[in-house]
């Protein structure tokens, strides 16, 4: 094992996680099926599961650890309703949850050193799906999702997070939300993100522009249709069919973006995450996606008209 | 070894390409997804210019050339639109075909870069490794506009686009691997009322496949073999009669979707499902 592979003095519960939002604000009961899919690999292990919830200022609420272990293979779900319930938490705004998922032999360990190899298979392997539901109604839908290490300089050399997403529609009964989740490799991560959006017609023509900050271990939303109402451009923006794209830049830490279109009447949501930059080049990276991030921030951002600027942090 | 991978350790062979790619010829592969308008549900087509985001002091209209398939992957419309800087696509069977039409199939998109972008592609690193593609999402909505999404996670295999004409020929025409493969969403069985499952050959020749709904212990409870010539789908519904079944066992509290092997790499099937008289969800396996 060369020095360069090892990670030390990592927080364990971080080896292979899975953060998702908790809607309960929004009215639906979140459920999470994760997974031990390195199956037949020499990093293949058994692997402790436990699930941490925070509130909605980040503050960690409660820790569910008497979830037993997972061996290769093997698959689980869990509705977050009961566990929460079981914990004694009463729930309020919008929390987040974190599934984690530790080798044995880290077991009662604070911090560890991490093979990024060995690290990076588990992820690799992983396709985490969260579920929200609405039992009554018959919804119960979600996306599923891989997560790999974020803002840990360690692994990331740059944290800046540009969201791109022709996804933004909206309806007299529809909206789009767009969930941003600022997370890390420890419970001791401090900074809170800031990101500057713009949402643009189909021809590209900058309709109103917002900002949003995530503090540490929160989740916020961009919510499309109070972006429109803020500036009185709902009804115009129906008029003209409804759709855009929301484009957004973080320059101070790498955010995890999901989408939801959401019917206000029946309560269907279709969630999707966005699609990193390697989805369109697949070598981008390194201080190209810092040079370009600076460039589009300098030519599309800073251009912005003074005044515009709305802000609608949830 | 493959004989791409033969050619590139030629030291000779390998310079002159790294030339045409400096040129700005880089293969480009174009995602594909399902389109379904049919059944009540109206897809779309969701694209934006991404040209603009990454090559921000270079704006410039860029063509996305669409093309439709039936499901017996039979090309039945092929269509170019000009999307403005940071401008997007959203494209309806009406607005591809030129008429509604009831149909269901494949599409692809191939976002061609603009020659003042080409030029710049060798400012991206690893040049060599380097593949342009083009995702974009399909949202599917019922009567009643409740919605469902997906990303790209495969591209169309049998043409790639924007290198020299031999590695073009010799990518698509590349064997895509194809492994076993089995959904890590858990499905509840007491709640589920539809289950169908749309597969689709996103490679250049014809396969044979067979799909699954497996239980909680591994056990196949319904199959059936598919083959699929290039970009035919097939939308095969589990009947209503088995899934009622399921929900009178009390060791099966939920199943999984299973296609062995895959058509390629990463051809996922669509899942499309309907808890507790709601509406259909979709998404990915």
């Amino acid at each position: 094992m060369g020095a360069d592979s090892v990670v030390t003095d990592y927080d364990p519960l971080f080896f292979r996680p899975c953060v998702f939002p908790i809607l309960g604000d929004l009215g639906y009961g979140t459920s999470i099926t994760f997974n031990n899919a390195l199956v037949g690999s020499t990093f293949s292990t058994n692997l402790d599961v436990s699930i941490t919830f925070l509130d909605e200022n980040g503050t960690v609420l409660g820790v569910a650890d008497n979830l037993g272990s997972l061996a290769p293979g093997e698959v689980r779900k869990l509705d977050t309703r009961d566990l929460v319930k079981e914990l004694g938490i009463t729930p309020k705004g919008n929390m987040l949850g974190v599934v984690h998922l530790v080798p044995e032999r880290f077991r009662g360990q604070k911090l560890v050193d991490v093979d990024r190899g060995e690290l990076m298979a588990h992820v690799s392997s992983s396709d985490d799906f969260i579920e929200f539901r609405q039992e009554p109604k018959g919804i119960i839908t979600g996306v599923a999702y891989q997560m790999g290490p974020q803002n840990d300089s360690r692994f990331n050399k740059t944290r800046t997070t540009l969201l791109q997403a022709p996804k933004a529609i909206v309806s007299d009964t529809v909206d789009t939300l767009f969930a941003l989740m600022n997370v890390s490799t420890t419970f001791d991560y401090h900074d809170t993100a800031t990101m500057e959006f713009w949402l643009l017609d189909p021809t590209g023509t900058k309709v109103a522009r917002g900002s949003v900050d995530v503090p540490p271990w929160t989740v916020r939303f961009i919510s499309v249709r109070e972006l429109l109402i803020d500036n009185g451009l709902l009804e115009s923006f129906i008029a003209e069919g409804g759709l855009g794209m929301v484009l957004g830049l973080c320059r101070n830490a790498g955010l995890v973006p999901v989408s939801m279109t959401r019917n206000l009447v029946s309560g269907a949501i279709a969630c999707d995450h966005t699609l990193p930059p390697m989805y369109y080049f697949t070598t981008w990276g390194g201080q190209k996606r810092i040079d370009t991030n600076t460039a589009l921030h300098e030519a599309f951002f800073q251009d912005a008209p003074e005044g515009a600027l709305a802000d609608v942090t949830a | 070894m493959s004989l791409l991978e033969t050619l590139s350790k030629n030291t000779a062979i390998r310079g002159a390409y790294d030339k045409v790619l400096e040129a700005g010829f880089v293969p480009r592969r174009a995602f594909a997804h399902y389109f379904m308008n049919t059944e009540g549900i109206t897809s779309r087509a969701h694209l934006q210019n991404f040209y603009s985001t990454f090559f921000p002091l270079s704006l410039t209209d860029a063509t996305a050339h669409v093309t439709l398939c039936d499901s017996t992957g039979k090309v039945i419309a092929r269509k170019d639109f000009v999307v403005p800087p940071y401008g997007q696509l959203y494209l309806e069977v009406k607005d591809i075909v030129g008429h509604d039409l009831d149909m269901e199939g494949m599409i692809y998109i191939d976002f061609e870069p603009p020659a003042v972008i080409r030029k710049q592609l060798k400012t991206i690193p690893g040049l060599q490794q380097l593949t342009v593609q083009t995702p974009f999402w399909v949202s599917y909505r019922d009567t009643e506009d409740n919605y469902m999404y997906v990303h790209s996670i495969e591209s169309y295999r049998g043409k790639v686009w924007g290198a020299v004409w031999p590695l073009n020929q010799m990518m698509a025409k590349a064997a895509p691997e194809r492994g076993s493969w089995r959904s890590w969403r858990l499905l509840d069985v007491a709640l589920l009322d539809e289950l169908q499952v749309i597969v689709i050959n996103h490679g250049h020749k014809t396969g044979t496949s067979t799909v699954s709904v497996v239980g909680d212990d591994g056990t196949k409870l319904w199959s059936e073999e598919v083959t699929l010539s290039t970009r035919e789908s097939r939308r095969l519904v589990v009947p209503e009669q088995l899934i009622a079944q399921w929900k009178t066992r009390d060791d099966l509290a939920t199943v999984r979707v299973a296609v062995d092997p895959l058509f390629t790499g990463n051809g996922k099937p669509y899942v499309i499902m309907r808890y507790g008289g709601g509406p259909w969800s979709l998404h990915h396996g």
